[in-house]
């Protein structure tokens, strides 16, 4: 690149000689790099050739530039940190980068050779990781479905579900269910209402092709359906579907029932031997994680001209199904709920004021239905989003204790290291490099466990679907969020659960630990110890939590309800034919021995559907109030098993009853404020019929132990009411052969009715009303064992790791002539302390949290009794120790001679 | 003779203002230094390349290999836009300071005089 032939040759100094030594004097400084050199090579050269031309002989010139860089050592500072400005801070030329490459190999080498050398803890640690993050993600999981409800739907956050806010008679009651009639009102006086959408539910017989098939969820509704919710169409399109009457839609997975094939476009169902529908389209089945769940929609125009729709569609005090109605983008819904009371006043305001009662509707956001609505009659099952913040943090605990775990273990065996520690720091490696060395190990570790995480996540799913009522797909796993979270979780667990080892390790001092004295310091222990105990708080709080949820189901599934609910068979009725026949069926039953009274009812405890508004005679309307509501024939009180406290049982020996009396519950009868004197008095649900309560009934359980008992009034309907009003037929079975009694019922049903034997028991049934608490135990359940399994595997390291450093003392100590049984108490016992103050901590910590929150939801409920407390502090007490005494034991049956032997 | 730390506090604006006549190389801009100041300015000249090279980092040049006649290679820098802007703030901070000594000097000019 020079040009050589311009330079003069001179004997005595060699300008090129002289510029190399210059330059290899440079480039011995690290911050100087190659093209520093070449640009300060340049200038050098510039400046000798000035100088020359002012007549410099070339030495003289080389040495006055030259001398410019006599400070050539702060040259290499400032280039080092013209460099380094910023990015890592200032490292003085000279030291070795934070990281070496080279290094990894070794890095890796070490770590394996742990892993491999120590078998058993490397174990403990990847499983106890591995299962903690297995439960940290099937919780995430379970987290991420429940919030993802209803956020399918493309327009979610601009569609509302109508409540309707009830006040009467001081009564109150918020509702998911609204007066048809206020929809089409509000949408024509309201401009921010874009449209909306009735829903009533429906389970008709459908026949296709002389094939009958029993439907369920079958829902009627107006045509605003597709443009409010977002569903895909396989056949047929959201405009055309519900456009006209006779119309149905049909999901994927009922078109196959019905016709064995999706492709139905077309085809005719028969609802009921009442209608014809057409099928317009079919879509995908309803994604699970839908609020609610329907198997077809029919036109809603389709039954709007039968007299008993009329009603429902036109009295603005008649609510029996759900409206959902679609704002305009930028509304704002505080704004629209002003002026829907204000509609409402204008519709229905002189029927609010007459029976001095109040109606107000308020928009329930659609995603906050799943969680956060507390409405009654909510069209689908509900979760809560407490249970979400709990178990959230249940996982958060987990994947904490298997940090600690983490922690525990590897700073126990930290005492094996210190040489190896000692020896890279002699070697010049800062503590920084020491601090990444052992966080990388942990990372590699928490990278391990949680490949196996996601496999066990993979196996148990299926059965943790069944437990939680999910359909959660493994491919979620693999969902972007999902990854994203998983990599967040592995860090964040190799990090944490790295962070306390290495910083420890790092901060040995080589000349200590090189001569062999790697402090077991007191303070180690302690910290060490402290973890133990909040690894077993975390766990006894679960195990206790566990428990008391249990014992509270075992408390509402035996309390004595006041009604006889076993061997108590329902039929569901919901076939109008059969309805008509139920007095012949009803003779045809009681043929049997087996069976006793035999009753038909609109409501059976557990499943009382209605309620209606009940007015006193002689008393004011302002006075009634909406009482549960059952209508049945004479014999629902013996059916049951109902005590009657005053006056007497629905009785056919008093042609008076024939045309409607009541009886009502202790409840209902203060309510009314007549007490036990409310024999003989008047009440209606309509004033201009009003009929005498013959009886009050000893107050039972109909609903769920969760409320409060509430009035209830029950009338005895004229046959001819409650052929349209009956939903069950009961029947009390005698002890025998209660197989043999069914098959009967079956046979006899089937003579009546072509649609299908749908029958439950009245205990089961009441049972069935507590299944949310149930599946939330049972979920609680098994992360309390994961926990426990979690804290367990970490008592059983640091059991084994005390063992191992105390092998001489116990050897010492046999020699003297300690006993086993005492020398495995010894070890033992500093454990068994430590879970016992555990206990101490945590039972009152379960206590008073699962109490006031958990217990506090329950009208009815069971005080956790002293049992519940001692049997968790034995359990974990028990579980430690036999966690503990395997390596205690083993310790200290080991021959004195072994471990003493190499001094 | 400049005290150190104005000499300091003097080069990055000076480099500044010299790359704003057009690209230059280290040897000329300090040659160009020397001669405008008649040689009131003295720089250890070597220390102009780390200078430069922390400026380029910070985005104030851009620089460019270039062999030039006598086939020696050379750096070339110009400004960048971000340097131009930097340019223009630091010559009116300068031109600032030397308004206030002038109104400090002569308080009959200062606006309140």
């Amino acid at each position: 690149m020079i040009d050589r032939s311009k330079e003069k040759k001179s004997a005595a100094f060699d300008l090129e000689q002289a510029v190399g030594r210059w330059l290899k004097l440079l480039r011995s400084r690290p911050a100087i790099q190659d093209g520093d050199l070449a640009e300060l090579e340049g200038y050098l050269r510039d400046k000798i050739e000035d100088l020359v031309g002012q007549g410099l002989s070339e030495e003289a010139a080389f040495s006055a530039a030259e001398s410019e860089f006599a400070r050539g050592e702060a040259l290499g500072d400032d280039y080092f940190r013209a460099r380094s400005r910023s990015r890592f801070g200032v490292r003085p030329p000279g030291q070795p980068p934070r990281f070496m490459p080279a290094l990894l190999w070794n890095y890796s080498k070490i770590a394996l050779r742990k892993l491999r050398k120590q078998r058993a803890y490397s174990f403990i640690n990847i499983a106890g990781l591995a299962v903690g993050l297995a439960a940290c993600l099937l919780i995430l999981l379970w987290v991420k479905d429940e919030l993802s409800y209803d956020r399918y739907h493309e327009k979610a956050d601009r569609i509302f579900q109508l409540a309707l806010y009830e006040e009467i008679g001081g009564a109150s009651s918020e509702l998911a269910v609204a007066p048809f009639a206020s929809a089409p009102a509000f949408a024509a006086e309201i401009p921010e209402v874009e449209t909306y959408t009735r829903l009533l539910e429906g389970a008709p017989l459908a026949v296709v092709e002389g094939r009958t098939f029993d439907l369920t969820d079958i829902y009627f509704t107006d045509p605003g359906f597709f443009d409010i919710f977002t569903h895909a169409f396989l056949a047929g399109n959201g405009q055309t579907a519900l456009a006209s009457p006779g119309a149905l839609v049909l999901t994927e997975e009922t078109a196959r029932k019905l016709f064995g094939q999706a492709d139905v476009l077309g085809r005719i169902v028969n609802f009921n031997n009442d209608y014809n529908l057409k099928v317009t389209a079919v879509i995908k089945n309803v994604p699970t994680n839908s609020h609610f769940q329907f198997s077809g929609l029919v036109s809603l125009s389709t039954v709007a001209n039968r007299e008993e729709i009329r009603q429902v569609m036109e009295d603005w005090f008649r609510v029996t199904g759900w409206v959902y109605v679609l704002l305009k983008g930028g509304a704002d819904p505080r704004a629209v709920e002003a002026k829907m009371a204000a509609v409402t006043l204008k519709y229905a305001g002189e029927n609010l004021r007459q029976s001095g009662s109040k109606m107000d509707f308020r928009l329930q956001p659609l995603t906050d239905i799943r969680l956060r609505s507390r409405l009654e009659g909510q069209i689908g099952p509900t979760g809560d989003i407490r249970y979400v913040y709990v178990f959230s943090l249940i996982a958060a605990f987990i994947l904490v204790l298997a940090c600690i775990n983490f922690m525990n273990l590897a700073t126990a065996r930290s005492a094996g290291r210190g040489k190896e520690v000692g020896l890279r720091k002699v070697m010049g490696a800062p503590r920084s490099n020491l601090i990444l060395q052992f966080m990388g190990e942990s990372v590699l570790l928490s990278v391990l466990a949680s490949v196996i995480a996601v496999v066990l996540v993979g196996l148990v799913l299926p059965s943790f679907n069944r437990l939680a009522g999910k359909a959660i797909s493994p491919a979620s796993l693999l969902g972007g969020g999902s990854v994203l979270a998983l990599v967040g979780l592995i860090l964040l667990t190799g990090v944490l659960g790295g962070s306390y080892p290495a910083l420890f390790m790092s901060s040995f001092r080589p000349a200590a630990v090189l001569k062999g004295n790697v402090g077991r310091g007191v303070k180690r222990a302690s910290f060490r110890s402290i973890l133990v105990v909040f690894q077993f708080s975390v766990s006894i709080v679960l195990m206790a939590g566990t428990l008391i949820v249990f014992s509270q189901m075992r408390y509402m599934k035996t309390r004595d309800l006041g009604f006889e609910k076993d061997r108590v068979l329902v039929i569901n009725m919901r076939d109008a034919a059969a309805r008509r026949s139920v007095e012949a069926l009803a003779g045809n039953l009681k043929s049997n021995a087996n069976i006793g009274e035999v009753t038909l009812s609109s409501g059976v405890p557990g499943r009382v559907y209605s309620t209606l508004v009940v007015s006193m005679e002689g008393r004011p309307e302002l006075e009634s109030f909406p009482a549960w509501t059952i209508w049945s024939d004479f014999d629902f009180v013996k059916t049951y098993g109902i005590t009657i406290v005053h006056g007497r049982d629905f009785s056919r020996s008093f042609s008076s009853d024939s045309g409607g009396v009541f009886l009502i519950n202790e409840t209902a009868a203060r309510r009314m404020g007549w007490g036990p004197n409310a024999v003989g008095r008047k009440i209606g649900f309509d004033t201009d019929d009003m009929r005498e309560i013959v009886g009050i009934m000893k107050d039972f359980h109909y609903e769920s132990l969760k409320g409060p008992i509430e009035p209830l009034v029950v009338r005895l309907a004229p046959a001819a009411d409650l052929v349209r009003q009956a939903r069950f037929l009961s029947l009390k079975l005698r002890q025998g052969d209660i197989p043999a009694t069914l098959a009967f019922v079956k046979e006899k049903w089937a003579e009546r009715s072509e649609r299908g034997f749908d029958f439950f028991f009245a205990d089961e049934n009441f049972d069935a009303l507590y299944w949310s608490e149930e599946r939330i135990a049972r979920i609680i359940t098994a992360f309390a064992v994961m926990a426990v399994f979690v804290a367990c595997l970490g008592l059983f390291g640091l059991a084994s790791f005390a063992a191992e450093q105390r092998t001489k003392e116990i050897g010492v100590r046999k020699v003297l002539g300690a006993s086993e049984a005492g020398l495995a108490a010894l070890l033992s016992r500093e454990f068994l302390k430590w879970v016992l103050l555990a206990n101490a901590i945590s039972l009152p910590a379960a206590y008073f949290i699962i109490g006031r929150y958990w217990l506090a939801n329950f009208a009815y409920r069971s005080t956790p009794g002293i049992l519940v407390f001692a049997s968790v502090a034995g359990l974990s007490l028990l579980i430690a120790l036999l966690t503990v005494s395997w390596q205690a034991v083993r310790a200290a049956v080991a021959n004195p001679v072994d471990s003493l032997r190499y001094e | 003779m400049l005290s150190k730390t104005l000499v300091a506090a003097s080069t990055k604006p000076l480099v500044l203002a010299i790359l704003r006549n057009g690209e230059n190389y280290g040897y000329q801009i300090i040659q160009s230094v020397r001669r405008i100041s008649g040689g009131r300015l003295e720089w250890s000249e070597p220390m102009l390349y780390p200078l430069l090279q922390r400026m380029e980092k910070e985005g104030l040049v851009k620089s460019k290999w270039r062999i030039t006649g006598n086939k020696r290679l050379r750096k070339y820098y110009r400004l960048t836009e971000k340097g131009i802007k930097e340019q223009e703030q630091e010559t009116a901070q300068w031109s600032m300071i030397n308004e206030i000594f002038g109104q400090v000097l002569n308080p009959a000019l200062t606006p309140e005089g």
